[in-house]
């Protein structure tokens, strides 16, 4: 079903196409607006009403921000320099007071919404020793299409208004667009204000070149989710929703093949959306940058959901840095650590911070608490053990920079990065200890061998497709690294490049797509959120 | 622009911060980095940087640090 | 001089735009030519599944002799369970087929009912109405008859994977459709797993409270596209409604009858008539009412081919040709089959 429902997409923004060109220049952004409210009236009429009081209420914040910015700017033109300072204190604490009602209306929306059910579990499980039993169903309710993309993307403007970022926008229609442009309604990325705003409004018209990158942008992401993607997933569903049953061989397999169908479902995903905020002249911010090439996690995690990982910088790990509560930590660990630890214990602790937040907003079960932990875990021993890995190479005088040494840490990036899937996929943080204990129990390649491999939902061929599309990708990657905008050339370049690399996207996904009666549904991981 | 260049040194040893110009697009400075670099700075220099400051164009070399130190003091 | 100016560069404009309009005109054309080659190669050539038929048993009419058959029975897994050409055959010399799949879409039906009108000419299209009660939701619904018309189409998308299974030999044959059903598209089933009760004995409404007595306007236009087929084909269509306990009630039955007045089909509604069909549904049945097995198809094709008879010009095709020997032929292989357990 999944392929038509792309089909459905694509006419639904090719018909807002249609009526945004016959629009005039200046009113086209309305018609975005509408086909966001059209968009998401079809995914569930009663669930819009919290998309639009996060717009009703991050609307009126923005404005309050900004006049109280402005009414301090004027104040303090007619004050001496030590009472500037009182006045500044006094309006700071004022926006402060409405930063942070506002962060607690939208943040609080998602909060309940998605995870009242994880609180209460967790309520339920601290009072347990303490004799406490209840027996707790688990509430959930269901969940307002994006709203995890969405909440965040209005904190940020909210945090970038109150730090005088930009002034806030006066007309609501317009930050109602801001908040519910339709292509990054299902799985973002998630935009910023002032890099967004101005392009959904500027109206662009129909260009040639613009059409044809956003077509081959389109058909990119959907090879990549049709032909591989929903490919690996067969296999990949089976092995992982019955996982006792099977080798660790096929489960080393599976944790593989989920991997490479978390990485192109999600891309593509966001490929398509993206070619399709091109045709309005929208350029959303990029989200994946060849994630696989990294040499660490910390770099892995710049490259991939790049969008959240930004936010979270910008709005949490800076914010928590420079914080009074963090300068003074910083204080105590220089009086009594050595400088070394003096560094990391501060940075560490505002990381913990984002990672416990990052990992919760996967997912409202402790799972996902772990997911975060391991990824921070596992970035806090590299901080670490730096100075050892340096003193160590510089005694066996090995080369850290070679192209060796920077393969190894691709290659040890990639396995970290493969578990920490596994554990994003599993039911439970017991599962995945069940998994790597078989992984771990490898014995033999026997299941490769003797064909279970091929049975599992992707037969031979099919893998054999799947690891095309993924040399397809590398080459496509490694071009992209070497700054050669691969997609940008092909549609710019002469018919004879353009037209047989459409043509062969489109029968690639028509002919290898894995959809119609031979193949099952699959579900668009990343839109859950 | 002395005392700057010991505390990136410090911060971030090997670094040819005297000519670099793409600390933080080349990856050089990351997050993490900067927020060791805004600490000692912001105590050498007794300035507050703020969430704002911390875009690339401040710090993408020595010379665009120190610029933005200079207009913090004020 | 100016007004030639701007003529010229009108002409200009209107040459560039009619320049792009052949360009992605002739992109298209190229690329449809493509897919057209690909859909000739993938194009089953044989009319059984291991040769890629969609639904072999549906699609087995494209073996049968042109301009053989009478009456055709379309609808969904109630159809192929309830209607047996072979017992016609036996009974009344009525030669017919069952063009039925399993959670058919209404697009399907059409599809299937134009396929085979390219061969045969019948007198009587029976259409079984549980698909008209599929209890589907409106979006459901749509998806899957929007899918339909898509994959019936545009072959190439029902047929694409098949680049898995083919060569250069299935790639360039020509399409021979000889694969025959022996029970004439009927589904052979001869178990028993009874209702609680000889009688059916129905609910007032049936699934989903949005579904109940509720014909959905999707499955309206398909009705009426199927009506028309057969009127610009001088076809009598007729409706027959064998009860089940999926979506058999009260309700339905009530808004099926109001409806087939409504648009003039007939309906034998043999919910109605259950004393003359004589069902005992402690021994018809082979899923404890939901289905009939070849018992109870028995008795319903008995019973529906009077009725068939009665009002319409059905020759009796018994005799001393080829086709009345063939179908006789085939008519003992079912006995044998299904013999011992119909006493």
């Amino acid at each position: 079903m999944n392929f038509y429902s792309y089909l459905y997409f694509l006419c639904f923004a090719l018909a807002t196409y249609v009526v945004y060109l016959i629009f005039p220049k200046k009113a086209r952004w309305t018609v975005l607006l509408l086909s966001g409210t059209a968009f998401y009236l079809f995914e569930n009429l009663q669930l819009a009403v919290f998309l639009f009081a996060a717009a009703v209420c991050t609307f009126f914040t923005g404005k309050v921000l900004t006049s109280l910015q402005e009414r301090f700017n004027t104040e303090k033109k007619e004050l001496p320099k030590d009472e500037k300072k009182k006045l500044k204190a006094y309006y700071t604490k004022q926006k402060k007071m409405v930063v942070l009602s506002a962060v607690l209306v939208n943040l609080g929306m998602l909060l309940v919404l998605k995870y009242t059910g994880f609180f209460t579990y967790m309520l339920a499980a601290f009072m347990r020793p303490f004799g406490f039993s209840a027996e707790v169903k688990p509430l959930s309710f269901a969940l307002p299409l994006g709203i995890s993309y969405y909440t965040l993307q209005s904190i940020g403007y909210i945090v970038d208004t109150y730090r005088g970022k930009y002034k806030a926008e006066k007309n609501f229609a317009k930050l109602a667009l801001f908040l519910s442009f339709f292509p990054q309604m299902t799985e973002g990325p998630i935009g910023r204000y002032d890099h967004l705003m101005p392009q959904l409004t500027a109206g662009k018209g129909y260009s040639s070149e613009r059409f044809t990158k956003a077509a081959v942008l389109i058909l990119w992401g959907l090879f990549k989710k049709t032909v591989i993607s929903d490919r690996a997933s067969y296999m990949a569903s089976t092995v992982f929703n019955d996982y006792p049953r099977y080798s660790g061989t096929l489960i080393a397999v599976a944790v593989i093949l989920y991997t490479v169908q978390l990485y192109t479902d999600f891309s593509g995903c966001i490929d398509i959306m993206s070619g399709t905020a091109r045709l309005f002249g929208v350029e959303l911010s990029e989200n994946f940058r060849q994630p696989f090439f990294s040499k660490t996690v910390s770099e892995f995690w710049r490259r991939w959901h790049i969008s959240l990982g930004t936010w979270f910088k910008d709005y949490v790990f800076y914010p928590v840095s420079l914080s009074k509560p963090f300068g003074a930590l910083t204080k105590i660990c220089t009086k009594s650590m050595t400088k070394f630890w003096a560094s990391i214990v501060p940075t560490a602790s505002a990381l913990l911070v984002v990672w416990l937040g990052t990992g919760l907003w996967h997912g409202a079960d402790i799972k996902y608490v772990v997911y975060g932990l391991y990824y921070f875990l596992i970035m806090l021993i590299g901080m670490v053990t730096e100075p050892l890995w340096i003193k160590l190479s510089d005694k066996l005088k090995l080369d850290r920079k070679s192209g060796i040494a920077e393969g190894l840490r691709v290659f040890r990036t990639i396995i970290l990065v493969c578990f920490g899937m596994a554990l994003f996929r599993v039911d439970s943080v017991t599962d995945f200890g069940a998994i790597i204990g078989k992984i771990f129990a490898f014995q033999d390649l026997n299941d490769i061998v003797n064909g279970q491999l091929f049975a599992l939902g992707t037969d031979w061929q099919d893998f054999i497709i799947i690891g095309l599309g993924i040399l397809t990708l590398l080459i496509v990657g490694i071009l992209k690294e070497g700054k050669k905008d691969v997609l940008g050339a092909v549609s710019t370049g002469r018919i004879y490049i353009k037209w047989p690399v459409l043509m062969a996207l489109i029968i690639a996904v028509i002919i290898l797509g894995a959809y119609g009666a031979d193949y099952g549904e699959v579900d668009n991981i990343y839109a859950q959120f | 622009m002395e005392k700057l260049l010991e505390i990136l040194e410090e911060v971030k040893p090997g670094v040819d911060f005297e000519n670099e110009t793409e600390l933080v697009d080349s990856g050089i400075l990351d997050s993490m980095t900067i927020i060791r670099l805004v600490t000692a700075i912001s105590d050498e220099y007794d300035i507050e940087i703020t969430p704002l400051d911390l875009v690339p164009e401040n710090f993408n070399s020595a010379k665009a640090i120190y610029e933005l130190i200079e207009r913090l003091s004020d | 001089m100016e007004k030639k100016e701007n003529k010229e560069k009108n002409n200009k404009g209107i040459l560039t735009y009619a320049l792009k309009g052949v360009r992605i005109l002739g992109f298209f054309l190229i690329l449809g030519i493509l897919l057209y080659m690909l859909q000739c190669m993938y194009y089953p050539k044989y009319n059984d599944q291991d040769n890629g038929m969609y639904d072999q048993n549906a699609h087995a009419f494209y073996a049968e002799p042109e301009n053989t058959l009478d009456v055709v029975f379309m609808g969904n897994s109630e159809a192929y369970s309830a209607f047996s050409p072979l017992e016609l055959w036996h009974e009344y010399g009525m030669t017919s087929f069952v063009c039925a799949k399993g959670a058919s879409s209404m697009a399907e039906i059409e599809y299937n009912l134009t396929e085979f009108l390219k061969t045969q000419k019948p007198k009587v299209v029976v259409l079984e109405t549980d698909v008209v009660f599929a209890p589907y939701t409106t979006k459901k619904l749509f998806d899957k008859n929007f899918q339909d018309e898509v994959e019936t189409g545009i072959p190439i998308i029902r047929y694409h994977n098949r680049w898995k299974y083919t060569g250069p030999k299935q790639w360039f044959s020509p399409i021979e459709y000889s694969w025959k059903s022996p029970s004439k598209g009927q589904m052979i089933i001869s178990v028993s797993e009874p209702y609680e009760s000889e009688k059916l004995d129905l609910p007032d409404g049936a699934g989903e409270d949005y579904l109940n007595g509720r014909i959905n306007p999707i499955t309206k236009y398909y009705v009426n596209r199927i009506k028309s087929i057969c009127e610009e084909n001088g076809i009598s269509l007729i409706l027959v409604s064998v009860p089940n306990t999926l979506t058999g009630s009260k309700k339905n039955y009530q808004a099926l009858n109001k409806y087939a007045e409504q648009i003039k089909v007939p309906l034998l509604d043999l919910q109605k008539e259950e004393a003359s069909v004589g069902l005992d549904w402690t021994k018809d049945t082979r899923d404890g009412g939901v289905h009939l097995n070849t018992r109870g198809a028995r008795k319903v094709s008995l019973f529906v081919g009077e009725r068939i008879k009665k009002n319409y010009d059905i020759p009796d095709r018994r005799g001393s040709d080829t086709l009345s020997d063939l179908w006789d032929m085939d008519y003992n292989d079912y006995k044998k089959v299904v013999g011992g357990y119909l006493k």
